[in-house]
């Protein structure tokens, strides 16, 4: 065994492994940095430049200004709390519906049970457009276009999907015999359903919810379509910052920053189950 | 001891449980069922717009049958549409495999290197995409960017070059940026498989001499193919409906470069209102996604079942 | 304390009859033990007393109370699991208080403890009570279920095989510390097997399953000295009851059975079984005799029923020996005691105790007596 011939190899790993490192966390970087730069210093490529909070304090306080998809009013903060509000309304209804669906899924045998749920996990690859035309047409006719509970409901094609399918993995795990002693012992279906197996999914559950909320958050077409002005979405307003006029990279930057702050926390708190959630289940990672 | 004799038969309302009990399944799962055909409601009526006229012009869609599909398959643009939604597809899940299987063997050994790394893959993953398109957007803007200064300095003459303004850079700059988003999906999933295979098949071949070649082609491979399956059937789908990187980078263009299916769901359906037209893209977009995905965890099960045999 | 009456119970799983038109009555404060085999449906038996399963046909009383249409937890019943199936998510003390803290039950904090502790103390796992579930071994896990299981006082005590997975030691012990807590515990009880030996020492009655059927139900005494059929006879007892196909002949004014085979081994029909086996419309005869009842003597003098065999292999049990000794095709188990010692292929006479002759129409399996 060469342990210097190894010892090199490895080391070349790791270089080959840094510049790959390098080609990830290059163009965050730059986001970041171009988010500080001053206007007129946008289109000179230079690394050393006088930071200012300008674009921060543009985009949060909110100056008029005209764009592609005419004047507008950026109006940061309330992006935001939308984004939050939709997300999180996503998940919780996604919760409400799905942690059930799972739970029957997992323990029940009935007819077609694994065609239902094939069918819930295509909604995964569902075309949207196949969904936001009619739906757009619909939204119309209800009074549901630009309003929170349209875009909550289109969004569970995203988060509902992932979350059965996480959580009938981890119900599938407990053995029936533990609902079985916990009724013997004297407890309510109910009761057995919010001692016992709640607490025994906590991890998936709380993994599965919270990347759920990612996927919401990123999205991009629905809020685009089917909402407006009303509930207009932090990563849908990345966009406008780019105009004919003028391109204020450096506002765009600095949206796009605060837009991705809250997902990278909650990505990093989940990083244990993250891979089990991204492939929904399929693997135990 | 036992009671002889035949009874007549017993009341079943006496033997079995009550009828709130034997509901229980079903009213568990109504809601989840209530809220399936809330979505699917949308999927079939827009099969049947595919069928009918339906634009702005006419908002009351009248049946015409395969007219729509006609039409879009004799649109000497489909050919071309097809083109790039297959051509993105394939480009993109090609490199992502191949190269989120390098990163993941390198990933799969104790440096601290490989530590941080792996907690910084996911980065990419968590940024919602269109960010990320705009984000190498501005990278490749030839005014402000810094991808052409940055190759420049390595001695490639791509000055002023609009990465996206040119439809022969187009696609491979969005197969790039997919590339860029979706790798670590790929490499940590395949980390994950790595670390999940048996070590006693490479223990044996370790001991009887096998070269690291012969281990990984013969061994690992194999081992790994369901879950390259899986990896395969989530980008592969994804990036057939890619709309968002497109989207951002060039809406479509230039020209229609990058005219996908979805882009052209989008243009026809949505911008030009000719709601019926746009929708019979979707929909054989959605025919392909459905068969390849089938076919897919079909191989999927099967391979797991001879994997475990292994 | 209650009686339990089961009146012609059948479970099916899809095409499978796990428990089939089972029928059964339990005496109030009995400990009844189910012995059976793998898939004989004791479990399910269990499951359909406490309600976790819904019997497809047939009756379930407990005290006078029809209870098909009642949920487990409103019968007021306790059981212990084979898989132990303890709460993960709790410590041992959670695990054994949790039925006490069953809604509808009013008890006080001091009162829980008490109860908690003294099972506890009983079951010897006082010190593991904060630990948590995962880190304890199979003997401790097996405490702890039959703790959560003991520790308020149900109407039936259900066990579902409590001691099958403690090694070999700690099982002999608890099986005599469950006869010492046979006379504290004045539960009605039903205890889970396939060790007949626990069936044997434990049990006020024993029922033996199999496939779902009951095949007999009696004392020790009953189903080991007078099992009803060849089953119930293998089940009990180890070696197993040595069976030798025969036909019955009369030689000069005897009846003897004769076996099937060369005629190798005769035995006297004793007198108590004359008349059943002349009564018997059976052509071939299933010998019983259980090992003990075999013994080897030097020599032939003055014995009757003496068979000639050779050692096929002989095993040295501690405290006695277990012979296998061949008799042409046939082969016949003995037990002896231990300062015997014997060489294979040696040759050896055998000494059946006749009168302990237990005997099966061939073709039914049916013991000849239980017409």
């Amino acid at each position: 065994m060469n342990t210097l011939k190894s010892r090199l190899r490895s080391l070349a790993a790791d270089g080959v492994l840094i510049i790959y490192f390098v080609f990830v966390l290059f163009p965050i970087l730059w986001m970041v940095l171009t988010s500080f730069k001053r206007t007129d210093e946008l289109y000179t490529t230079r690394f050393f430049f006088h930071p200012t909070l300008e674009s921060y304090k543009v985009i949060t306080i909110g100056e008029q200004f005209v764009s592609g998809t005419g004047a507008f009013r950026p109006d940061f903060p309330k992006f935001f709390m939308n984004s939050v509000i939709l997300s999180v309304g996503a998940v919780l209804l996604s919760l409400l519906v799905g942690v059930p669906a799972a739970y029957a899924l997992a323990r029940f045998r009935f007819k077609g049970k694994e065609s239902l749920a094939f069918t819930f996990l295509s909604f995964r690859f569902a075309p949207e457009f196949a969904v936001i035309i009619p739906l757009s047409i619909i939204y119309r006719k209800l009074g549901l276009y630009n309003t929170y509970f349209g875009i909550i409901w289109v969004f569970q094609l995203i988060t509902l999907p992932l979350l059965i399918w996480v959580l009938r993995g981890y119900f599938e795990e407990i053995s029936p015999e533990i609902e079985q002693a916990a009724q013997t012992d004297g407890y309510p279906w109910w009761q057995v359903f919010i001692r016992i197996l709640l607490p025994l999914v906590r991890p998936g559950l709380a993994a599965s919810a919270l990347l759920a909320f990612v996927f919401a958050w990123n999205n991009f077409v629905y809020p685009l379509v089917l909402g407006g002005s009303d509930v207009q979405t932090v990563t849908v307003s990345a966009l406008s910052f780019l105009s004919s006029e003028q391109a204020y990279y450096n506002r765009m930057a600095a949206a796009c920053v605060i837009a991705s702050i809250p997902e990278i926390v909650l990505a990093l708190s989940i990083q244990r189950y993250l891979i089990r959630g991204l492939s929904f289940g399929a693997v135990k990672g | 001891m036992k009671l002889c004799g035949a009874r007549p038969a017993v009341d079943p309302r006496l033997v079995r449980p009550r009828w709130i009990v034997r509901a229980r399944p079903y009213l568990i799962i109504a809601p989840a069922l209530l809220l399936l055909i809330g979505i699917l409601y949308p999927f079939f009526l827009a099969m049947y717009y595919s069928f009918t006229s339906y634009t702005l012009t006419r908002p009351i869609p009248k049946f015409i049958g395969l007219a729509n599909y006609i039409a879009m398959v004799t649109d000497p643009g489909f050919l071309h549409s097809t083109l790039v939604t297959f051509g993105y597809a394939l480009g993109s899940t090609g490199i992502e495999l191949l190269l989120g299987m390098a990163v993941a063997l390198l990933l799969d050994r104790e440096t601290r290197v490989s530590k941080i790394l792996t907690t910084t893959l996911i980065f990419p993953m968590m940024i919602a995409p269109v960010i990320g398109a705009l984000l190498w957007k501005l990278m490749m803007q030839p005014s402000v960017g810094i991808l052409n200064p940055m190759l420049a300095m390595l001695g490639v003459n791509t000055r002023s070059l609009d990465w996206a303004a040119k439809p022969s850079t187009a696609l491979p700059s969005v197969i790039l940026i997919d590339v860029w988003i979706y790798t670590p999906f790929v490499a940590l999933l395949l980390l994950a498989g790595l670390r999940s295979l048996p070590r006693e098949p490479f223990e044996a071949a370790r001991v009887d001499g096998a070269s690291r070649w012969f281990t990984y082609r013969n061994l690992t491979l194999p081992m790994l193919i369901p879950i390259m399956t899986i990896a395969i059937v989530f980008r592969f789908m994804d990036s057939l409906k890619m709309f968002d990187i497109i989207y951002a980078m060039t809406g479509g263009g230039p020209g229609d470069a990058l005219m996908t299916y979805q882009l052209q769901a989008y243009t026809k359906g949505y911008l030009y209102m000719n709601l019926s037209y746009g929708l019979t893209y979707t929909m054989v977009l959605w025919v392909v996604i459905y068969f390849v995905s089938q076919k897919l965890v079909n191989f999927w099960n099967k391979s797991q079942q001879r994997a475990a045999g292994m | 304390m209650a009686k339990l009456v089961l009146d012609r119970v059948t479970k099916k799983f899809g095409s499978v009859v796990a428990v089939n038109d089972l029928s059964l009555e339990v005496a109030d404060g009995e400990f009844l033990v189910l012995l059976g085999p793998s898939g004989a449906g004791k479990t399910t038996t269990l499951k359909l007393i406490s309600g976790v399963e819904h019997s497809d046909d047939g009756l379930i009383y407990i005290g006078d109370k029809l209870v098909n249409t009642l949920e487990p937890p409103q019968r007021n019943v306790a059981m212990a699991f084979e898989t132990y199936a303890l709460y993960p998510n709790y410590n041992v003390y959670e695990n054994i208080a949790f039925p006490l803290k069953a809604p509808g039950r009013k008890m006080s904090k001091q009162d829980i403890d008490r109860k908690v502790r003294s099972v506890a103390e009983l079951l010897g796992i006082t010190p593991l009570l904060e630990r948590h579930v995962g880190a304890l071994s199979g003997g401790q896990r097996q405490r702890v279920s039959l703790g959560r299981a003991m520790v308020r006082d149900p109407e039936i005590l259900l066990l579902d095989e409590p001691i099958a997975h403690l090694d070999a030691k700690l099982r002999h012990r608890m099986r005599t510390e469950f006869k010492a807590l046979e006379r504290e515990i004045h539960t009605t009880t039903i205890y889970v097997t396939h060790d007949y030996l626990e069936a044997l020492s434990l049990a006020d009655r024993v029922v033996v399953l199999n496939l779902g059927k009951l095949q007999q139900v009696g004392t020790t005494d009953d189903v080991f000295n007078h099992p009803v059929n060849v089953f119930v006879a293998t089940q009990l007892g180890q070696p197993k009851i040595n069976l030798i196909k025969s036909t019955v002949s009369n030689n000069g004014g005897k009846l003897q059975f004769v076996s099937t085979d060369e005629g190798a081994i005769r035995l006297d029909v004793p007198d108590r079984l004359k008349d059943a086996v002349l009564k018997a419309n059976a052509k071939e005869f299933l010998v019983g005799i259980r090992p003990l009842y075999v013994d080897v003597v030097d020599n032939q003098a003055g014995r009757a029923n003496v068979i000639d065999a050779t050692v096929y292999v002989y095993e040295r049990l501690g405290t006695k020996g277990a012979l296998t000794a061949s008799i042409g095709s046939q082969s016949v188990d003995v037990i002896t005691p231990i300062e015997m010692d014997f060489r294979i292929d040696e040759p050896v006479k055998l000494a059946v105790q006749v009168d302990n002759l237990i005997v099966f129409d061939a073709a039914s399996e049916q013991n000849i007596l239980a017409a």
